[in-house]
């Protein structure tokens, strides 16, 4: 399920969310970097049929979300997941699937029960089915997330900051999860943590202040630090050097910087492969155009 | 200590105050109140009538309706800790319950306080330019502290205190029948609180103010003890059981979270 | 009941299913109370039925904002393929049916003991559900309107408490006693009364029209409540 946008522009009141965004996203895993603030979630309620575009041109699956027709097609093969998910405390996950399943239109009881069971075999939570979910913890909170998103099978999967406050352990559970369901659906991941995306997309695209800073490979989004991603030690108490300080790992004779800068840092920085995270900050320090 | 608790309250006021449904609250039923006011109105007092009676039929006629926005604001002041995730912060945080407490008391009834003395005060206004007397602030004030002030702390201790009991939906019902049956129905009819030294809409101290009983203060009915004949020291005796009864659900809640959180 | 309609009479909470029974209470141990306290039998009888008209409209109003309001799962409801206000209104739905199912009931039980002292028959139903339906739908407009359960709240409990004490004033008016809540209870079912009452009906389904309006701007819904 492909999705074309093309002049989106919204607006809430004064505050531009979103401006003259164009975006090809075509089926696979999609990745939407960004600051907080940058319109991400804005974004993907919009794709999700939430929210309805103020300007511009919306398409997935050929639906155009700037109508009301359009933006319920588009729900009936959609899952989303949002950043704030609340749930019913006083249902069981089982009972919240299926009350969601029941929603989603999959009327018949058997197949919708059956496949609330597989869902909750999937993510992990089949021992814990019936147990209510005021005793769930923030990562099994998420996998049932995950789950109801999942339920009737949808072309088009929208998850927004899926791993926020999640432990490490969680988020690589969460990350393989989402990899896996790519397959022959558009799962389209929004997050300001970059590893998520290089652990999981191809192609991404990176939102700033409402505008498409970078669409293209994540391979293509690192190499725009190729020649710009140095490692250094400093001594202790030194102050940091200049550029943009990626990590800065504590040792007994000093400090070791991962820097992003045009040119060496230091007399004895060493050039390094960059990584997703050096390429994205590579490109923050670009102007905007 | 006091440090402390002069903080909460401050905090406390101020997010209150930034409550735009309080104001906004406020104004509406003042305004339901002032179009719809009844024969004894204050637009109904004659030229001749003293400051204070004016004003005195002002502070009854707002205060009416006034309880009905502030119990239902402060009905979730205290549960919302825990619905918003702060409970938690505040429980490892070296800060005792009572003084929490204390703080959230006296900020929410500075907060719901105020645009009951605004109003007030702006009725005084527009009666010193009708009646050309500047008298009339100084009996807004009077009344503000007199009839309102005690009224307001004692909706507010059990404003604070009962949702956690009952939730504040259910609270907000109970409340508002109360608030009929408990300080304006007659008590001939029904057996109830009305007109006895226990009323939040201040029977006592507004008899006093405009001089004669109102509010069905003194009238015969249940619990005959409460219901004295509506004198000065009458109208002082109520405003301090109000007082002391409006911190008791305070004190007990204290108590137990106390017992709780050992 | 549907398996869906079962999941929303969960939604409606403990305020869907006590408000309209502590109205219940509240009015039947206000009728115990009054008559202890001396009063005749057709007056019991008659704060019985001040009861449906009165006590359960406000707690039907009241109950209905926090049907509304009460929603953890709200962005999760707007990106569903079922419209939002189809739920909404299954979950008030089961709350009000409550509602008037206790009505009824009392209602009912007046009529058959010949204790009634509404109209006969069927419209004797419009001494209760016409209020009901206005306060509850000004309830739900207030709430989606203003995003704020204690604005909504305050204004429903005061035109029910001006309605109670300023009777004089309204009635006086062409307006006022077009949508006068408590005719039966304050002045009787005599000239008039009728109209009174369908124009609360009329005017109630025009505020839940007005509700499934407001319910078509997802970002009103999406800015959360005042806390």
């Amino acid at each position: 399920m492909d999705i074309q946008i093309t002049g989106l522009h919204q607006r809430f009141g004064r505050v531009v969310a979103l401006d003259s965004v164009d975006l090809s996203i075509p089926g696979g895993m999609y990745g939407l970097l960004g600051t907080n603030g940058a319109g991400k979630t804005t974004l993907m309620r919009i794709i999700a049929g939430v929210l309805a575009p103020t300007a511009g041109q919306v398409r997935v699956g050929g639906h155009d979300l700037t109508t009301r027709k359009g933006r319920v097609a588009v729900r009936r093969r959609l899952g989303y997941l949002p950043q704030d998910l609340g749930l019913y405390p006083d249902l069981s996950a089982r009972e919240f699937l299926d009350y969601v399943g029941l929603l989603k239109g999959l009327d018949e009881t058997a197949a919708r029960r059956r496949q609330v069971g597989e869902l909750l075999e999937l993510v992990g939570l089949a021992d814990v089915a019936d147990r209510r979910l005021k005793g769930f913890s923030g990562g099994m909170r998420r996998r049932v997330g995950i789950a109801q998103a999942l339920l009737g099978d949808p072309a088009l999967l929208v998850v927004d900051e899926p791993t926020a406050g999640l432990d490490p352990e969680e988020r690589v559970r969460f990350r393989t999860l989402l990899g896996s369901l790519a397959g022959e659906r558009t799962v389209l991941l929004s997050t300001h943590i970059v590893e998520d995306v290089a652990q999981t997309c191809r192609q991404a695209a990176v939102l700033t202040a409402g505008r498409v800073r970078y669409t293209g490979p994540v391979v293509e989004l690192a190499r725009l630090a190729e020649g710009m991603t140095w490692e250094v030690n400093a001594p202790a108490g030194a102050p940091p050097p200049a550029g943009v300080v990626v990590s800065a790992i504590s040792q007994p004779s000093g400090t070791r910087y991962r820097v992003v800068s045009e040119a060496p840092p230091g007399p004895d920085a060493v050039a390094v492969a960059p990584s997703l995270e050096d390429g994205y900050v590579a490109l923050m320090r670009r102007p905007a155009r | 200590m006091l440090g402390q608790l002069w903080g909460i309250c401050r905090y406390e006021f101020r997010m209150q105050l930034r409550k735009r449904s309080l104001w906004i609250s406020t104004v509406l039923l003042l305004t339901f109140a002032v179009v719809t006011q009844g024969d004894r109105g204050p637009r109904h007092v004659p030229m001749e009538a003293t400051a204070r009676e004016v004003m005195g039929n002002w502070t009854v006629l707002f205060w009416i309706m006034l309880p009905l926005v502030f119990g239902v604001v402060l009905a979730d002041r205290v549960v919302r800790d825990r619905r918003l995730g702060v409970r938690g912060l505040l429980l490892g945080l070296p800060v005792g319950e009572g003084r929490l407490l204390a703080g959230k008391y006296l900020g929410g009834i500075a907060a719901t306080g105020l645009p009951g003395l605004l109003a007030l005060l702006a009725a005084a206004g527009y009666e010193a330019v009708h009646r050309g007397t500047i008298a009339t602030f100084g009996w807004a004030l009077v009344g503000f502290l007199t009839v309102m002030l005690p009224g307001l702390a004692f909706v507010a201790g059990f404003a604070l205190v009962c949702p956690l009991l009952v939730s504040a939906p259910l609270f907000r019902v109970l409340f508002v029948g109360y608030w009929f049956w408990g300080n304006l129905t007659a008590p001939r009819f029904l057996p109830s609180l009305t007109g006895t030294l226990l009323t939040p809409v201040g029977a006592y101290p507004a008899s006093w103010l405009l001089g004669e009983p109102v509010m069905h203060a003194g009238v015969p009915g249940w619990l005959a003890m409460l219901r004295p004949e509506p004198t000065g020291a009458a109208a002082l005796g109520s405003v301090a059981l109000l007082l002391v009864i409006g911190v008791l659900p305070l004190v007990v809640t204290v108590l137990l979270r106390k017992e709780g959180r050992a | 009941m549907s398996l869906r309609l079962r999941y929303e009479a969960r939604r409606a909470g403990p305020i869907g299913w006590g408000a309209p029974l502590a109205a219940m209470v509240v009015t039947s141990g206000l009728a115990v109370l009054a008559s202890g306290g001396g009063a005749a039998a057709h007056q019991v009888d008659h704060l019985v039925m001040a009861g449906l008209e009165v006590v359960l409209s406000l707690a039907v109003g009241v109950a209905a904002i926090a049907v509304v309001a009460r929603e953890s799962c709200r962005e999760l409801h707007l990106s569903l393929p079922v419209w939002y206000g189809g739920t909404l209104a299954r979950r008030v739905g089961v709350m009000a049916g409550w509602a008037v199912g206790w009505a009824a009931g009392g209602w009912g039980v007046l009529a058959a003991t010949g204790r009634w002292g509404g109209p006969a028959g069927v419209s004797g139903a419009l001494v209760w559900l016409a209020p009901l339906v206005w306060l509850g739908a000004v309830g739900i407009v207030a709430v989606l309107l203003s995003r704020s359960v204690a604005l909504a709240t305050s204004v429903v409990a005061g035109v029910w408490l001006v309605e109670l004490l300023f009777s004089g004033q309204l009635m006086s008016h062409p307006v006022g006693r077009a949508l006068f809540l408590f005719t039966t209870t304050m002045v009787g079912h005599g000239d008039g009364w009728l109209a009174n009452r369908l124009w609360l009906l009329g005017s109630g389904v025009v505020l839940l029209g007005v509700a499934g309006a407001l319910l078509a701007w997802p970002q009103r819904l999406l800015a959360g409540e005042e806390d």
